[in-house]
């Protein structure tokens, strides 16, 4: 929702090289975790093709209209939920593609405890995002981080539904979106 | 680039009407062994307008300290002066002290106020006080205030608080897109209130300078934290803390000399560092890998206490400054955060989870058996100490929406300032204002 607000698309020159071409076929994305971090390039080109084997919508590139942009936590956890994971590396794979887009990872808590240490605890959970998508690839340049803590629920009550919604963090891109369409 | 959506106003001298306090003080418990004292409504009072109404707001203030048995006589013949009160007639009506007096109007907007305490409980009537000022109209209610303290001071053998302020942050709108948060300072009455600072993101943990005349805060208005000390009278800010990463949890030394902050400008997590305002130089002075954050200095400014996980969970450590050494003050509970010390030195206040219920405490910092949890309702948070020591103010949300409260150290008293406005919440009362 954030993010639409702050989205301009604009259209790509012909020149851009489209990487979904290549493959390597190799389940890479899998072991993206292991093999970005050391050799960025390899894991580009691998990561690209296997998001064209793994995402049906190959037209749709725009990171924002694929995936979401929130993802949720457990109590008193700062770990990433594997049912995170996929959309975290489909952000991944646009960022790496895409070098001059810049993100905003925004860490949030439920309203419980003392606000400034809710603070610390959202910043963990930004971090780990970030962590998450460095691990696969994504330039540490393009990635920013704050923590709202308690500061911005969307929820208001104390159920525990209201809770979840509450451990977030969200992702913001910061520059106009640019995708390979228009 | 992304727009900022951000509006900020700065408000210098604006006084928002005070027809209505912007929190109302409610008192929900008392102590059951209450001074019995007859405030009888000053002669003159017809005149004044509701705000300034001195001895309305003097009944206010003592029945809210939760200390005394307010009696407002309204009818029959009523004393104004020490002559005219009948100490018979006050101790039948089992009163030991009588507060009267008189307001004259002495030209346009110009008044004189004389007031006596008058104490009947040995059967004779004595004057304990006997004072008369000037005042002009705008002045008439911090004069009321002024004469609440002297009477709690005389009756009570303690500084009173009801001349001192409170800041605290308001959200408003907060389900909609026009959530607004602004940090307002009012009356510890709730009355006065004026906005400081207004913005579309969030503002947090305010905190007064030890001479009342600023305070520091938390302002996401350029989207990462920075903390601004702003000049509450004249409302001029001054940026002191724009790091990389988290900046918070501004603190001030006894001597207002220093500002302790949380900063992760150089870790994954937050550590206090201890900048210098006269230079703004910064010294880190905890270190690891723990989240420690919302350090509170002792009032010999020897040491702080502070938040950390280093031990697994948020427990309140204390740090000597000078030694460097650390150790361990709260046992009691798998989370304790916020302390600060009450003015004795001896006693810290807490914000305490036990069994998934957030509540504020007390303790003995030498003794961690003495945790005291003194309020109840498990959705407590920023427990902040009247300047007395005798009271705390905190945010509790028990519903849907935060109000302020305030309780007696014994928890025997019990207040609430809901606002009809929105959320309240991150209070902190103001040192005695000079």
């Amino acid at each position: 929702m954030l993010v639409k607000k702050i989205l301009k698309i604009s259209v790509i020159s012909a020149s851009f090289f489209i990487l979904a071409a290549c493959s390597t076929g190799k389940d890479e994305l899998g072991d993206g975790n292991l093999n970005a971090g050391q050799n960025s390039d390899k894991a580009m080109i691998g990561g690209a093709g296997d998001v064209s084997s793994f995402y049906a919508d190959e037209a749709n590139t725009n990171p924002l209209k694929v995936g979401n942009q929130t993802y949720y936590f457990e109590f008193d956890s700062s770990v990433i939920q594997s049912s995170a994971m996929p959309s975290l590396r489909i952000q991944a794979h646009y960022l790496i593609r895409h070098p001059q887009a810049k993100i905003l990872i925004a860490g949030n808590t439920d309203e419980r405890g003392s606000r400034e240490y809710n603070i610390a605890l959202g910043q963990r959970r930004a971090l780990s995002v970030a962590n998450f998508l460095q691990s696969n690839g994504v330039n540490k340049n393009q990635v920013s981080l704050v923590s709202y803590g308690a500061e911005k629920p969307v929820a208001f009550g104390h159920s525990e539904a209201d809770y979840s919604k509450n451990r977030r963090a969200n992702l913001q891109y910061q520059v106009p979106v640019i995708t390979d369409k228009e | 680039m992304r727009i900022q959506y951000t509006i900020i106003l700065l408000l210098i001298n604006l006084w928002v009407s005070p027809a209505r306090a912007a929190l109302n003080l409610e008192l929900t418990q008392g102590v059951s062994n209450q001074l019995p004292i007859a405030i009888v409504p000053f002669s003159g009072s017809d005149n004044l307008a509701e705000n300034n109404d001195v001895s309305a707001i003097i009944k206010n203030d003592l029945n809210n300290s939760g200390q005394f048995k307010v009696a407002t006589p309204q009818s029959g013949s009523l004393p104004y002066t020490l002559s005219q009160v009948s100490a018979s007639y006050w101790r039948n009506k089992k009163l030991d002290d009588v507060v009267v007096g008189q307001i004259q109007m002495i030209s346009k907007g110009q008044y004189r106020v004389r007031f006596s305490l008058v104490n009947v409980a040995q059967g004779q009537s004595q004057a304990l006080i006997q004072q008369e000022f000037t005042a002009n109209e705008a002045q008439l209610r911090r004069l009321s205030h002024h004469i609440s303290d002297l009477i709690y001071e005389k009756l009570i053998g303690l500084k009173g608080v009801f001349s001192t302020r409170i800041a605290y942050i308001l959200v408003t709108d907060k389900n909609s897109h026009n959530r607004r948060y602004s940090l307002q300072v009012a009356d510890m009455d709730g009355y006065n209130a004026k906005p400081l600072l207004i913005s579309t993101q969030p503002i947090m943990s305010p905190a007064w300078s030890r001479d009342g005349r600023r305070l520091a805060y938390v302002s996401f208005e350029k989207v990462l934290p920075r903390v601004y000390i702003q000049q509450v009278n004249t409302g001029e800010r001054e940026l002191v803390s724009s790091y990389s990463g988290i900046n918070g949890a501004p603190a001030w030394s006894p001597d207002d000399k220093t500002l302790a902050l949380a900063l992760s400008k150089d870790s994954a997590a937050p550590k206090i560092y201890l900048m210098n305002l006269a230079n703004k130089k910064l010294r880190q002075v905890t270190f690891g890998l723990s989240i420690d954050t919302e350090p509170s200095f002792s009032k010999d400014g020897r040491s702080l206490l502070f938040t950390s996980d280093r031990g697994g969970g948020p427990q309140i450590y204390q740090l000597n400054l000078r030694s460097g050494s650390v150790r361990r003050v709260t046992y009691d509970g798998n989370y304790n955060a916020r302390a600060s010390f009450a003015n004795d030195g001896k006693t810290i206040v807490v914000l305490n989870q036990e069994q998934g219920s957030y509540n504020i405490a007390v303790q003995d910092l030498n003794d961690d058996n003495t945790l005291q949890v003194l309020t109840h309702s498990g959705y407590d948070a920023s427990p902040s100490f009247a300047p007395n020591g005798q009271m705390l103010l905190y945010e509790s949300k028990p519903g849907n929406r935060s109000m302020l409260g305030m309780v007696s150290v014994d928890g025997r008293i019990n207040l609430r300032l809901p606002t009809p406005q929105g959320d309240v919440q991150d209070p902190t009362w103001s040192p005695f204002m000079s």
